[in-house]
């Protein structure tokens, strides 16, 4: 027998008994989908977490006032006041082992467009931040320091608020009230999306660090500041090199604890794709489980099967079946069952990741290699649940197969 | 083929064969000397329990002798492997049963193919001969039927269509009347007498109808695992 005529044997067998095949192959079913949305994920994460540094821009450090407790989270010990200055950026910029450092406040402002206003995180920064993020100006000018020595009220806009606002109009030259306070729009930024930090690109509303509508406890604080090491294998150096530097202009001597706190952006990035990775290996560990079961599934199903067809493997005996070929029927089957499993738990992951992306928030890959994992773990899983019934059926001697009712 | 080259299709020499159950051993054949020439049409006759059934089985290599020698077309098949004794059963060794072994999954047109299939041919070859073949034993129209759908007599038509399928030499019938109306077994007979008359297929027929016996050419009566005749059916079948 070939291939082609074991395959039509087999869809003839698993045919006469649909129900029992259908609920035989589940296990596979929900494997199979198990094992490719592990991998999907596994993809996507890798996926966001390039994209969010390409939009982060690459070796960011993040230095926030007040004191690093366990799990990243920043806390401000009671009576303190933030004392993160402008000028402590102006000193770390200066650091060989950073390239950049950008001050920055933030504040959440109620916005005036005119005719419409919306309530909008607005970030107080210098020059020194748009290049460190690697954000881009679509169109319009950057602001300079002229700006920000003179305070001048000038904004730019994320494109969403650009589109949404003004969209039958130029938003450059226009008037934006920020808290109140008018600000010319001067350009526009580009880019979309949510960055690591919250950022939400196309909503960005960006003013000179100096010209920020905020009462400050003392002029010059800042609520962050954003660094920007040499290069990758820089990180530990430049984080080191600005520590000690704060602790220097902040008087922070012997083992008294930092009044700051710097994070590594590519920390949460390696904590992201560790929950990720976490993720995939419990879908994997579903995936291995399902395949588990529903390769015994298939194993009891099988050899239910053989059982009951005793008289018929008699009679393929009697007429010139060999046991390979009574092996490679039964083979057939198994692989066959598994191999209808694997496509149909392909279908549903596909759909899943499909409803996935359709989301917006996540976008996950189904590729042909997927394609591949899913064939070849089905196959797999046919083959080695399926050799042990097929190696009974074929050592069934004809004789005693034909004395069965 | 003709019934005349003499040469013997079948030769059993000194076959015995016993049972096993737990540890009592029941011996069924006491050394079996037989020859079944070319173009020969043979009746096994016995009663119950005189081994007709198991020198069938060996005859057709379904089953394994304990002692002797088992020649097919002059060679000695008793030593070869389960799989070569698949091969002979697939080329040499044509089978028809009392309950016709039909597959009852398949199509009556698929039953007939299946040992071409299993002999290595195409599906389409396998198909196009099964068809002819049917058209032989005149259920031409009824190719795409299911087994269940055919009458007792129609269906082991097929399976002598289907033991036709490779040419074996050698056609061995166990019981094919057996479950068979009068009518129904006087049109059967008319086949396997036609087959072996004109085209000198070698029959060997199992059976405990004396009436069928007398179709054949010589009787074998088995008498406690011994050939205790052999000889014109004339004589013999109605003893």
């Amino acid at each position: 027998m070939n291939a082609a005529q074991i395959f039509f044997e087999a869809l003839r067998s698993l045919n006469a008994n649909r129900l029992r095949s259908a609920l035989t192959m589940l296990g596979v079913v929900i494997g199979i989908a198990s094992v490719l949305v592990m991998l999907s994920v596994g993809d996507g994460i890798r996926g966001f977490i390039d994209k969010q540094s390409a939009m982060l821009g690459s070796n960011q450090l993040f230095v926030q006032p007040g004191t690093l407790v366990d799990g990243g989270g920043v806390r401000r010990r009671s009576g303190e006041v933030p004392n993160l200055t402008v000028d402590d950026a102006r000193a770390l910029a200066q650091l060989p082992s950073l390239k950049g450092a950008a001050p920055a406040l933030q504040g959440f402002f109620q916005l005036q467009y005119g005719d419409s206003n919306s309530n909008q995180t607005v970030l107080g920064i210098t020059p020194a931040m748009i290049a460190l993020r690697n954000w881009r100006v679509e169109s319009g000018v950057a602001l300079d320091e002229r700006d920000v020595q003179a305070a001048n009220r000038v904004v730019l806009i994320g494109s969403k608020l650009a589109t949404d606002h003004y969209p039958d109009r130029d938003p450059i030259g226009q008037v934006l009230r920020v808290d109140g306070q008018p600000f010319t729009i001067v350009g526009v930024m580009g880019g979309s999306g949510r960055t690591l930090d919250g950022t939400e690109l196309g909503e960005l509303v960006l003013v000179p660090i100096s010209a920020m509508p905020l009462r400050l406890a003392r002029p010059g604080l800042v609520h962050y500041i954003s660094l920007q090491a040499r290069d990758a294998n820089g990180m530990a150096d430049a984080q080191q090199d600005a520590a000690e530097l704060l602790r220097d202009r902040h008087r922070i001597t012997g083992d008294k604890q930092d009044d700051f706190a710097i994070t590594d952006l590519a920390d949460i990035a390696k904590t992201i794709t560790g929950i990720g990775v976490a993720l995939s290996l419990g879908l994997g560990v579903i995936g291995a489980i399902s395949l588990l079961v529903g390769g015994i599934g298939i194993m009891n199903i099988m050899l239910v099967s053989v059982s009951e067809r005793v008289r018929e493997i008699g009679i393929r005996m009697a007429i010139g079946a060999k046991p390979r070929d009574v092996l490679w029927q039964f083979l057939g089957e198994a692989v066959l069952l598994c191999l209808v499993g694997g496509l149909i738990g392909l279908g549903l992951a596909a759909l899943g990741v499909a409803g996935v992306n359709a989301t917006g928030k996540f976008e996950m890959a189904l590729a042909f290699k997927h394609i591949a994992v899913a064939v070849g773990f089905a196959s797999a899983v046919g083959i080695f649940f399926g050799y042990y019934p097929a190696r009974r059926a074929s050592k069934l001697l004809p004789i005693e197969c034909l004395r069965q009712d | 083929m003709s019934a005349s080259s003499g040469q013997a299709v079948l030769a059993l020499h000194g076959i015995t064969k016993s049972y096993r159950t737990g540890d009592v051993v029941t011996p069924v054949l006491h050394g079996i000397d037989l020859s079944v020439q070319r173009g020969d049409y043979l009746a096994l006759m016995g009663s119950s329990g005189s081994g007709k059934s198991t020198l069938m089985n060996l005859m057709g290599l379904l089953d394994r002798c304990d002692e002797g020698q088992l020649l097919l077309q002059g060679r000695d098949v008793s030593q070869l492997s389960t799989a070569e004794h698949a091969s002979l059963r697939n080329r040499e060794i044509g089978f028809v049963f009392q309950s016709f072994n039909l597959l009852k999954r398949m199509s009556v047109l698929d039953n007939v193919a299946l040992p071409l299939i299993y002999a290595g041919k195409s599906r389409s070859v396998a198909r196009a001969r099964a068809q002819t073949l049917l058209g032989q034993v005149g259920l031409g129209d009824l190719a795409k039927r299911m087994p269940n759908q055919l009458s007792g007599g129609q269906q082991q038509r097929v399976a002598i269509a289907r033991s036709l399928a490779n040419e074996a030499p050698l056609l061995l019938a166990d019981e094919p009347t057996g479950n068979l109306d009068t009518q129904t077994t006087v049109e059967v007979l008319a086949i396997l007498e036609r087959l072996n008359r004109e085209m000198g297929l070698t029959i060997v027929l199992v059976t405990h109808e004396p009436d069928v016996a007398l179709q054949a050419k010589r009787l074998v009566r088995l008498k406690d695992g011994r050939v205790a005749f052999d000889g014109a059916p004339a004589e013999q079948a109605h003893l």
